[in-house]
Formats: structure tokens, sequence, C-alpha cells
């Protein structure tokens, strides 16, 4: 356990995890508000001292070099098996690959919500934890934060466009919306947070690990999407985003109902209890 | 040299340079749209949308303009000089235009339900952008059509280029779209209705008359700056993207409101 602990707190300090932008992150968890309960909401607008969630939608990025978040710096990416099974902790952190080693979101979102749903902690602590929630949650409904095992060369995927050199990972980051829609965040839950109520159930059913499990093969199949080195033109840049920009709304509509779910399940006891796995 | 003007146009056209308004403008002609949908055209509206809003899809035709299945619709996004649009500017048979397809399209629609889903999903979509498309005054093709440019510094601007974005983000940038369409849409409900009379031809038969402004700003050796072009055409700019806004809402609402 001691050796693992060494392991994080080492990649802790030369990580530069990829994510989805902050304006991506305000839209998700504008979503999420949107479909709180007002009991929730009530809860969750007193911890966060009157401001919603919006306001901390990626705070522990923000604040990743203090020492309350420090820990959450490799809470970034989760490493699948060839079987689109989550690599267990110890084996990834273990890994050689340091895309694989540092890929330890599962254990940080388990982490924090079995502490949130122990309510043993203080007000603090619930906060910090509620927050790593809703952004590491946030970031597991983005293609790019499944590492594949087997599939690690596809991490490095590029495309040329204008005689330019452009990162795959790096386009799923912003461009993958704002490449199509110059959304702010009230847009994102005007477009996006219309989904009906059997939908949600829908999108909600099931646990925590089940959501992430079940968007493995999505997510596996959005890195055949680039063949890399691609020199795109106009053209043929705007047809390629038409296969793209369709899969990046829904994921960021469906992390929006489903940190929604989660925290009226934390923090409204009347609503649906949604389970770790 | 009109043809060399014509080809240079509809080839630009063909290879999807040319977005009237570009997604920022055909959004907020949605955004003003569907706020003038009554609730049940609405409904209906979204129901073959998958739930979406037509804001969505706003820029869809632009965004798939080069895929070979649309090449049907290549030339719909630009009107016509002459008054019954059968001919182009040189006199030639005119392909469809934005126009003649909106036309056909209300007429297919009249009753929407006797319609394959897919149908009437597309049709949704095309209406949305091709009303935007009929209001933007670089969208018609003159007989005087020409080259034109505005100055900027040491280069030159294409004017069309301007009409597709430049326009509204020099004026309005860090506005989205939904932001924008409420500082547009300010109009009384008098107003509006107003706005929304008449027909398709008759909306056109106006573009015509805002398209004719807008070309004779631009000195025929094209030495007029940016700015000064640009304090002439905003105005005109936001209404014609407040009243395609509107009328787009009358047409979806004459068609899906029963």
């Amino acid at each position: 356990m001691k050796k693992f602990i060494i392991i994080i707190a080492a990649l802790c300090c030369s990580l530069s995890a990829s994510a989805w932008s902050r304006h991506i992150h305000s839209g998700i968890a504008a979503i999420a508000h949107d479909n709180l309960t007002d009991e929730a909401k009530k809860s969750i607008t007193e911890l966060l001292d009157g401001k919603s969630i919006v306001y901390y939608a990626q705070h522990i990025y923000d604040y990743a070099d203090n020492e309350a978040y420090k820990h959450t710096k490799v809470w970034r990416n989760i490493a699948f098996t060839d079987k689109n099974k989550i690599l267990k902790a110890k084996k990834a952190a273990k890994h050689e690959h340091k895309a694989i080693s540092s890929a330890l979101a599962y254990e940080g979102l388990v982490s924090s919500l079995t502490a949130l749903q122990s309510g043993k902690l203080t007000k603090e602590q619930t906060r910090d934890n509620m927050l790593c929630v809703i952004t590491i949650l946030s970031d597991l409904h983005c293609p790019t934060h499944y590492v594949f095992t087997d599939n690690l060369e596809k991490r490095k995927s590029y495309y040329h466009y204008n005689d330019k050199k452009y990162s795959y990972m790096g386009y799923w980051e912003s461009n993958s919306i704002r490449g199509t829609f110059n959304w702010k965040t009230n847009e994102f839950v005007h477009q996006l947070s219309r989904k009906t109520p059997e939908q949600i159930a829908q999108i909600t059913e099931g646990s925590v690990t089940d959501w992430i499990t079940g968007n493995a093969p999505l997510y596996r199949s959005v890195y055949d999407l680039l063949d890399t080195g691609t020199r795109f033109d106009g053209k043929s840049l705007r047809l390629w985003q038409n296969k793209i920009y369709p899969i990046s709304t829904e994921q960021v509509a469906v992390a929006g109902y489903r940190i929604a779910a989660v925290l009226n399940s934390l923090f409204d006891s009347n609503a649906p209890q949604v389970k770790i796995k | 040299m009109k043809r060399t003007i014509l080809s240079l146009l509809l080839t630009v056209i063909a290879t999807g340079t040319l977005w009237a308004w570009g997604g920022q403008g055909h959004s907020t002609v949605a955004y003003i749209a569907e706020k003038h949908l009554t609730p049940r055209a609405k409904a209906n509206i979204e129901s073959y949308l998958n739930g979406r809003s037509i804001v969505y899809y706003a820029a869809w035709m632009d965004f798939n303009r080069t895929d070979p299945p649309m090449d049907v619709t290549r030339d719909w996004h630009v009107d016509y000089w002459t008054d019954d649009m059968r001919t182009d500017a040189n006199g030639n048979p005119a392909p469809p235009c934005s126009v003649s397809q909106i036309k056909r399209i209300v007429s297919e629609m009249g009753d929407f339900r006797t319609l394959s889903d897919s149908l009437v999903t597309i049709n949704i979509k095309y209406l949305t952008h091709l009303v935007g498309d009929m209001h933007c005054p670089v969208h018609i093709d003159f007989p005087t059509s020409r080259p034109m440019k505005v100055k900027e510094g040491k280069t030159t601007i294409k004017v069309h280029k301007m009409w597709d974005g430049r326009v509204l983000d020099s004026k309005h940038n860090g506005l989205s779209p939904q932001q924008m369409a409420i500082e547009l849409d300010r109009y009384s409900a008098t107003e509006i209705a107003a706005f929304q009379s008449g027909t398709p031809d008759d909306w056109h038969n106006e573009c015509l008359e805002y398209s004719k402004r807008a070309i004779d700003m631009i000195p025929a050796n094209n030495q007029v700056s940016y700015e000064t072009y640009f304090n002439k055409v905003i105005d005109i700019a936001e209404n014609r993207i407040t009243l395609a806004g509107y009328r787009l809402a009358a047409i979806l609402n004459s068609i899906f409101d029963k």
C-alpha cells in the first residue's frame, strides 16, 4: 500500500493530463444543476456558500497544486483492458506506461463517493469530495479520458490542417464542440438539457460503475474516427467534424444527467439512490 | 466576364466557403424563431428532431454541404436577381434557389403527418437554414456581381466573407447566439406581425432592395475601408437576421401548429 501511495505521489509531480476544456466542464455542470431536485440544490448551495456547482465545475483543476487536491492529479483518466474491463488500480499504478499508471480516476471517484455516502465528513470534506465527483464524472464522459491498454498508440493520433499539426486528444478537449457550436454555458443547458423523464431514467439506470464500463465500447470506437496523419482541408475537416459533434454533445448531456443523479442521491433523501457498484 | 464571375461564385459555394451569416448568425435566426413558435408547433417540430431544438440544426446544411448526398442542395443557398427567378444573372435557366425551395417545402409539408418522419425532419432542417440564407444580402446573384472587397489596413477582405460572420462578430464578439437573439428580438407584437405578413416572394423582393443597398455601398474600385463599410451595413445585417427569425417562426407555425 505504501508503495502504491509513493507511486501516486511521484506521478502527481509530473502529470499533464488532458481534460474537457473549461467551457465544457461548465456546460456539463450547468446541465447537472438544471436537473437537481430542489432539496439537493438547497443543500449544495449551502455547502458552496451560496454559489452553484457551475462556479466550481473544474475547481479541482484550478487548485490542483493546493495541498487539498494534489492527490487528485491522477484522477483524470481511467485505464481499460482489451476486454473493456476497468484495469485494477494496483495493476495500473505499476504499469510502465505513464498513460496507464496515472489513470486512476475510477479509484478517485469511488473513494470520493464512498466518503460522501459515509455521512461522516465535515462540511469542508463534503464540499471537497463533491467537487471531485463533479469534475471526475464529467471527465469520465470524455472518450479521450479512457486509456485502452491495448490501444495506446492511438492516443498519439494527430491530423494536419492548414499545414499545422493537431493532436486528436486535444481536439476532443474543446473543439469537439467548439468546432461546431459557439455555445456559452446557458446554451449547453438550452440545447442539451431537454431529455424526457424516460430518457433520463435510461441514462441514469444502473450504478456509477455500470455507467463507466458502459461508455467504454463507444469511447474505444471514437479512437477509430481518425486515421493518424490525415491531412484535412476545409471541406474534409468539416465532414470529419460532423461525425464527432453528435457524439460529444450527447456525452456532455449524459454526463450532466448522471452528475445530477449522483448529487440528488447524496443530498435528497427522497431521490432514487445511485449505487457505486 | 459575367459568366466567369458566376462560375467563380458557384465554385466558391461548392467548396463550402460561402456560409451566409456563419453558424453564429444562423443560430441567432433560429433562436429568435424558436422564441416565437407556438407551443404546439414547437412540440411537433421537436418530436421530429429527437427532442433537439431547431437551433442545433441551424447550420446543418452548411456543415453537410460538401457531403455527396447533399449535392442536390448545392445551389439552394442563393437566390437570383430576376423577379421570376427562372433565370440566373446571365439569362440562363436558374437552378433551384432558396425561395423556390422554401415554397416547395412549405407546399410539400401542408399535411406533414402524411409524410415520412425522415422527410419531415430534413425539411425542418432545410427551412431553418434557408430562411436565414434568403435574408442574407450577399446571397443574391446580381447581374452586376463583381468581386467586391473592402480594405483593412494593407489587406483586402472579400465582402462575402465579411457577411459570413465577421460583420456580426465585429459588433457582438463575446455574445453567444442566444444572447444576440435577446438583443435583437425587441419588436412589438404588432411590428412582428407586420414583418411576418406577406409571402416568401414578397420577402425576396424586399431582400433584393437590401442587397442593392449593401452592394451600392462598395465603390467600383473597392476603395472603401472595412470600418466604413461595417458602420453602414451592421444595421442591415441585424435587421435581416431578426426578420429572418420572425419569418422562420411564421412558416414553421403555419406548418406545425395543427
